[in-house]
């Protein structure tokens, strides 16, 4: 099925029709009509709009203070994260345990044999 | 027989022997070579001979065989030198001395064992030419030895050749010592052979070109031929006896020849020097003119050289790196295994990429030029260079674990005190690269535009650099013999000028010194980095930044940039002023180096070598 595009104004148009006819509608009908859109839902990508409002951009000033505020003294970097983020964050729980024999890269793959002298 | 005296370095085969060697073969000419020095090195003990060779100041190597080369006409017999220099030869003692002590035994008791020592080891009646190869501080040696040959051998005929006897200085030493037959000027590859065959037919030597010799007692110079263009044809140099004496010696232990660095050349001349002569380089007397071997046919060499000599390591001898290696020779040591470790004299302006290739390809050590911290002096000696792209070579390097030797210089005519308040500011922000190995002022050397003043103001009240005195007798003359000049230069700064520079260097390579590194280092993700500041010890630090300021700071890693392209490139509303402020932010805090408009991250990627 090709594919077609909607803007917000048609969708909020059709939406308030279909609202008219409520009360005209038995609750079997009603309930069919919001399991059709139920499953249409599903095959609908919302699009970004094309042009919104512009990003906001930091001044000099904002980025002077981030700077100011950037170093936190300690050679412990992870450490550091969770300060300055401000939240009482646990640690990452610890790696599992090195395993006692390395694994090879491909299992299905037989040893190499020996060199040839 | 092809001799090479001392000072030598005593890890190294002696290239102009091997290659003279396999030149003078190639046209019928059996020829041995004498890596005497070795022998030298052996006497008075490795480490001790070491110090002597490696030292490039004062001219005590020459001052030591002075009194054997020219015996009652040499002007320090009773070796004022050692009082009179002491403060140049600190580095050979601890007390003045235990400095004559060593020093006087050497010069009297040990030189004349060896050279006695040396003339009886060897079958000199077997031959009819000996070649001495002298660069530095080889000349008193080479001429000690040649005197002696010529009294107990007067058939034989003596030449001598090398970087001493270019220009003036050959024909000079020729007009002044008769223990000399004639001596190569400039480049030998074929005056040499021409000049062996000459000998053997008996014919004039006057039509051999390229040399300095007596005629009916008067100095004649031959016109030269040009520099030789296709170094492809030359054969590879033969390093077999230097091998087979350093073992015999024990300098060499057996299995040791993969630590040898073994010379090869890959060009000849400077492409750089040809366009901007760098003021203070006096390399290239005549052969400026740039030369290269083929990718091809250097793989072929090296290639036969590591088999041949079982050694994987090789020093280019090249003044500069042949551009061109960058798209064939590097690419392609880079796909193979070889294992080959190479050094390279290169120009400073490579980029990550290119450092990254070198890496690949084996460059394990580099020496760049850099000269300087300051885009301004940078200029006055015309490297070509920014000091901002210094710094860059010095991050990649270490990044890609190549080792760099270099050296801060000054003595500039037209360079200002505020050229050296602002590298002492700078040199703390970069104790997580490599330090020079050393700071000092110029030394000023024969054929450099500073000494000529072709093209740049040259320094004035220049004499030839003082030990010379010591060393030659009264017949030379020293304003044509000598390679080094001391100068009285009323135009230059006043060495306190340098103090900070001076103490900020030896910090440095005090801190790099230590058990651990200083190390500054960023991981990133988007709009994202955090740099670990540890280059200053009990300062250690994180630095955290988001967003705007961290794609700032990274779009500045790879390269110098100016706050214009940052701006084009990330899309910023930002003003330029804006983006230049918040560099100078991250430069006070050491973490950007600043060049003008060009702004460089300093802190390398936490991940390794990518």
């Amino acid at each position: 099925m090709p594919s077609v595009e909607f803007s917000r104004q048609e969708i909020e148009n059709l939406a308030e029709k279909l609202a008219s006819f409520h009360a005209e509608l038995s609750e079997r009908e009603w309930a069919l009509l919001l399991a059709i859109f139920s499953a249409a839902r599903d095959n609908v990508e919302v699009l970004a709009p094309a042009t919104g409002p512009p990003p906001t951009e930091p001044t000099l000033e904002d980025l002077r203070e981030q700077i100011i505020n950037a170093f936190i003294p300690g050679n412990d970097m992870v450490f550091s994260v969770y300060i300055r983020i401000g939240h009482l964050t646990p640690p990452p729980p610890p790696p599992p345990p090195t395993p006692t024999s390395e694994p090879r890269l491909d299992p299905a793959t037989p040893d190499a044999p020996p060199a040839q002298p | 027989m092809l001799v090479s005296m001392p000072f030598m370095d005593a890890h190294r085969p002696s290239i102009q022997l091997g290659l003279l060697k396999s030149l003078a073969a190639a046209h019928g000419f059996p020829v041995r070579t004498l890596h005497a020095y070795l022998s030298f090195a052996a006497q008075i003990g490795l480490e001790n001979y070491q110090e002597l060779a490696q030292h490039r100041g004062s001219m005590v190597g020459e001052w030591l065989f002075s009194l054997a080369a020219f015996r009652a006409a040499a002007p320090d017999p009773d070796s004022h030198f050692v009082a009179d220099l002491a403060s140049d030869l600190s580095y050979l003692a601890v007390s003045p001395a235990e400095l004559r002590s060593r020093l006087t035994r050497l010069r009297e008791v040990d030189v004349p064992a060896f050279l006695d020592s040396l003339v009886e080891a060897v079958p000199w009646h077997e031959m009819a030419v000996v070649g001495f190869s002298s660069t530095f501080q080889q000349n008193a040696a080479s001429f000690a030895l040649a005197r002696r040959l010529k009294e107990q051998h007067p058939n034989i005929f003596t030449v001598f050749g090398g970087a001493n006897f270019d220009g003036d200085m050959g024909p000079e030493f020729v007009r002044a010592f008769d223990f000399i037959d004639a001596a190569i000027i400039g480049e030998a590859d074929e005056s040499f052979p021409r000049l062996l065959g000459a000998l053997a037919q008996g014919s004039d030597l006057r039509a051999v070109p390229g040399i300095a010799l007596r005629v009916d007692g008067a100095l004649r110079v031959t016109p030269p031929l040009p520099p030789i263009r296709q170094l492809d044809d030359l054969p590879a140099p033969d390093y077999e006896d230097y091998f087979a004496l350093a073992e015999t010696l024990g300098i060499l232990a057996p299995g040791q020849r993969r630590g040898i660095w073994l010379p090869i050349e890959t060009s000849r001349g400077c492409w750089w020097g040809v366009k901007h002569h760098c003021t203070f380089c006096g390399l290239n007397a005549t052969t400026m003119q740039f030369r290269a071997k083929s990718a091809s046919r250097v793989l072929d060499e090296l290639a036969l050289q590591a088999r041949r000599y079982r050694s994987f390591h090789f020093e280019a001898v090249d003044n500069i790196l042949e551009p061109s290696y960058l798209n064939d020779l590097f690419p392609a040591l880079a796909e193979t295994e070889a294992g080959y470790e190479l050094f390279y004299e290169v120009k400073a302006n490579l980029d990550r990429e290119q450092v990254k290739l070198m890496a690949a390809a084996g460059v394990a050590h580099i020496q760049p030029g850099l000269e300087s911290l300051s885009s301004h002096v940078l200029g006055l000696m015309r490297k070509g260079v920014r000091a901002v792209q210094n710094v860059n070579l010095l991050r990649w390097c270490e990044y890609y674990g190549i080792r760099v030797s270099w050296n801060l210089l000054w003595g500039f005519p037209g360079e200002t005190e505020q050229d050296y308040v602002e590298q002492a500011a700078a040199i703390p922000h970069l104790h997580h690269l490599q330090p020079p190995a050393s700071a000092d002022r110029i030394w000023l050397e024969r054929f450099s535009p500073l000494f000529t003043g072709d093209d740049t103001r040259g320094l004035t009240g220049k004499t030839p650099e003082r030990s010379y005195r010591y060393v030659y007798p009264d017949n030379v003359d020293l304003e044509r013999v000598a390679y080094f000049f001391d100068y009285q230069d009323e135009g230059s700064l006043a060495e306190d000028a340098f103090a900070a520079v001076r103490a900020a260097v030896e910090a440095w390579s005090g801190a790099w010194r230590a058990e651990s590194r200083p190390r500054l280092t960023y991981s990133s993700a988007p709009h994202f980095v955090q740099i670990a500041d540890q280059r200053h010890l009990g300062q250690d630090g994180t630095y955290t930044f988001e967003d705007t300021l961290a794609d700032l700071y990274l779009a500045c890693s790879n390269k110098p940039t100016t706050a214009a392209a940052v701006r084009r490139k990330l899309d910023l509303r930002l003003a330029e002023k804006a983006i230049q402020e918040v560099f100078a932010e991250f430069e006070r805090r050491g973490l950007m180096f600043l060049d003008g408009q060009f702004a460089l991250a300093l802190a390398l990627p936490a991940v390794k070598s990518r």
